[in-house]
């Protein structure tokens, strides 16, 4: 049976705390996985680009199965982004 | 009355009994030093060479020679130019923490941006970090692909006029992933020809050949005790030109970076383990490359449910084995192994002290479940095929074992 997937989740990647894994580029990695296999419809990601180079960004989201369709700019620099699941 | 902690671990070990048979494969954390090396080095602590090496006496000149022959050795195994550029640390954290904080230290006034790979060693991800607090510089950390290789087309998106620094692992500690550093280093240099690339080379020297000439890097970090030498002994070439602030500040002896008087008896260890190692280098490590594939083999043979971090084939660390044993917690597998007498570590903790899953396995994109699992073996010439078969003999069993009881089925 197809089951249409409309689910959303969103990853705030600006504000983490100080730790071994908790820099924003490993985060995202091991969280794009996880939403990648539960097949999450689009996700919506917050990040400063100081941290992750907007083109990094789609790189890795694309890698995982993901397309933007929008991104924005927030009042504090950061950056937020729309991906879809291209598949 | 309180218990204290050595009593703790006393009865820890009364109570863990010496096993019939013991295969040692944690040779990542803590090096096995070999009875060549400990033999050569004994008489520097007594009997000769025992003497601060920059004082101008017998057992200082005796000092300083080792010293001397030490960095001539090393220098050749890595085709360094100038003997000045080797400098001993106190280890290969210590040689990380001099090469990141000494040559932003010296260059804080440029506030510029430091770049470094997302499964680098902690002792370079943390100064890079604490350059960021003191003096204003922006770290970025580069993501890898799911082997841990760092795509030069990806580095090309972080080094820019800005740049100052970029530090990449040789060979990565946990997941042996060898990097193509020529082409990394090549990549960051035509992007900005100032900029000073490091690698960190703890993993690497004494398993591919190294030279920083033709690889083009201007720091280079060696430890000892990952080639059968003494814990307390590291080094970083420097290439000439390249000039760092002390950033631990006290009396200098030999070295001009790293103040203290040198552990020459531990130096003298290296040395002869150096010699050791680059003695029959080709058909030592391809005898540690068959052992290792036969571990591999055997895990896989004989154990469900097992995934292997890092890539395989000729672009992983010939010694390195990195597998996660799913539905098993590292750290519950590293005893049930101890008890039977194989010592391997986990990947379960990103230190001793944080119960985070290692964050080279995340970076990855293993998940926390899978990095929890993972077992890390080290391989080198001192085991033997009767050791291998030893381990796949208890290795399936305590999976098993473990798996019967875990929660996580």
């Amino acid at each position: 049976m197809w089951v249409l997937n409309l689910s959303i989740e969103e990853i705030d990647l600006r504000y983490v705390p100080a730790s071994c894994t908790s820099h924003p580029v490993i985060r995202l990695k091991s969280l794009l996985r996880s939403l990648s296999e539960r097949k999450v419809a689009t996700i919506r990601i917050i990040f400063r680009e100081s941290d992750i180079p907007m083109g990094i960004m789609e790189f890795l989201l694309k890698s995982h199965g993901y397309i933007v369709i929008e991104g924005s700019r927030l009042e504090d620099g950061s950056i937020q982004v729309s991906a879809r699941r291209s598949s | 009355m309180t218990v204290t902690t050595s009593q703790k671990i006393r009865e820890l070990l009364r109570s863990h009994k010496q096993p019939s048979r013991e295969a040692y494969f944690d040779l990542e954390n803590s090096g096995l030093v070999l009875e060549e090396v400990l033999e050569f080095m004994m008489p520097y602590f007594n009997k000769y060479g025992y003497g601060h090496p920059s004082i101008t006496h017998k057992p200082g000149w005796e000092a300083l020679e080792v010293i001397y022959e030490t960095k001539e050795i090393v220098s050749e195994t890595i085709n360094a130019k100038n003997l000045e550029s080797i400098v001993f640390t106190h280890s290969g954290t210590e040689a990380n923490n001099l090469a990141i904080l000494g040559y932003l230290l010296k260059n804080r006034a440029k506030k510029g941006k430091v770049v470094v790979s997302a499964i680098e060693h902690l002792s370079v991800i943390f100064p890079a970090q604490t350059a960021t607090e003191l003096f204003g510089f922006r770290v970025q950390l580069v993501p890898v692909d799911e082997y841990g290789f760092v795509d030069p087309e990806i580095l090309k998106y972080y080094v820019d006029r800005d740049t100052v620094l970029v530090s990449i692992q040789t060979i990565n500690h946990e997941i042996g992933t060898i990097q193509r550093i020529k082409e990394l280093v090549d990549t960051a240099k035509s992007a900005n020809p100032n900029v000073v690339f490091h690698t960190d080379a703890a993993d690497a020297y004494g398993w591919i050949p190294l030279d920083v000439q033709k690889l083009g890097v201007d720091m280079l970090t060696i430890s000892s005790h990952k080639i059968h030498g003494p814990r307390g002994v590291g080094a970083l070439y420097v290439r000439e030109g390249v000039d760092l602030e002390l950033p631990l500040k006290g009396q200098l002896s030999v070295e001009k970076y790293w103040p203290g008087v040198e552990n020459v008896p531990l130096i003298a260890g290296f040395r002869k383990a150096v010699e050791i190692m680059f003695k029959d280098f080709e058909s030592r490590v391809n005898y540690v490359k068959k052992l290792r594939d036969k571990l591999l083999q055997g895990i896989i043979d004989n154990v469900p449910d097992v995934l292997v971090n890092g890539p395989l084939g000729e672009l992983r660390a010939p010694n390195n084995l990195n597998t996660s044993f799913l539905y098993v917690e590292g750290e519950a597998l590293t005893v049930e192994l101890s008890l039977h007498g194989v010592y391997v570590s986990s990947g379960s903790a990103c230190t001793s002290r944080v119960l985070e899953p290692s964050h080279v396995l995340l970076a990855i994109g293993r998940k926390h479940e899978e990095a929890h699992g993972s077992i890390l073996f080290k391989l080198s010439h001192i085991h033997r095929e009767e050791d291998i078969n030893y381990a796949l003999e208890v290795i399936p069993k305590a999976v098993e074992r473990l798996r019967k009881i875990s929660a996580w089925k």
